[in-house]
């Protein structure tokens, strides 16, 4: 029983429901939990790889996913605040005002 | 299977709950909880796979800090009530099952392919990785430093703009 094998398929599973998470919620904020997600489990695979090659670089890419997601998620938050001060919602279906009628 | 692999799976399936919670789960502050469970599983997982400075950052960023923020958000936008925003139209149920597929063929080719043979690597002590980071990556380093000082001021500039509406 190879364990990387089994390792790497559930950082898949943590992509997947990332994934869907964005898919199918239409609230901005629980979208960004998504999103939080789908960067942690890149993380997991990045460490599970390192080990089998044998090298810490795959930790040092890690940390640097790790501060683009802090940056990341402190956007994504003031830009939902912003939308929610705008319409009163963080419903994304509410902001289309960029279609043309 | 031995004592590490029976902690690790368990730590797994407790992360698995967590993200189900996020999906699923109609009440915001039950999703940022998820959050929290898969964020401190994955940290135990990380201990486990010989990161233990990455296991501890995780804990410090991510369950202290963007968990917290998530929270901090919900209740500045008073989202009290469950939500009700599943959508589950044609457009998304084509996006599934377009996910579903790339994600099989991911795992099959993981399957087919011959994985090497499942080793522990280097310990990511502190030191070892302060002195990859400090030599050959200076430059990632440097740069991931001005880019969250640049979402500082743009996280600073984009609440001023709301306040002045």
């Amino acid at each position: 029983m190879n364990y990387t094998y089994w390792i790497l398929i559930l950082s898949i599973t943590y992509f997947f429901i990332g994934t869907l998470t964005v898919l199918f919620r239409r609230n901005a904020l629980i979208m960004l939990m998504g999103l939080e997600l789908m960067l942690n489990s890149a993380n997991f695979a990045l460490i599970t790889v390192g080990n089998i090659v044998n090298s810490l670089e795959g930790q040092v890419f890690a940390l640097v996913i790790l501060a683009i997601a802090a940056a990341e998620v402190a956007l994504g938050l003031a830009i939902v605040i912003n939308l929610y001060r705008l319409k009163g919602t963080a419903n994304i279906d509410e902001f289309n005002n960029l279609r043309s009628e | 299977m031995t004592l590490t692999a029976v902690i690790f799976t368990i730590f797994a399936l407790l992360g698995l709950w967590g993200a189900l919670t996020v999906l699923f789960h109609r009440k915001p502050v039950y999703n940022a909880l998820g959050l929290l469970l898969n964020f401190v599983s994955l940290a135990a997982m990380y201990i486990m796979l010989n990161a233990p400075f990455l296991g501890v950052i995780q804990l410090i960023v991510y369950s202290g800090a963007i968990v917290v923020f998530f929270l901090f958000v919900i209740m500045i936008l008073n989202l009290r009530d469950p939500l009700s925003d599943m959508d589950l139209s044609f457009k998304g149920l084509t996006a599934f099952i377009l996910v579903i597929a790339t994600l099989s063929a991911l795992g099959v080719g993981l399957y087919l392919a011959h994985l090497p043979q499942w080793q522990l690597g280097p310990e990511g002590s502190p030191q070892a990785l302060g002195e990859l980071l400090l030599k050959d990556y200076l430059i990632p380093f440097e740069l991931a430093s001005l880019l969250l000082l640049v979402a500082i001021v743009i996280a600073v500039v984009l609440g001023k703009k709301g306040e002045e509406q």
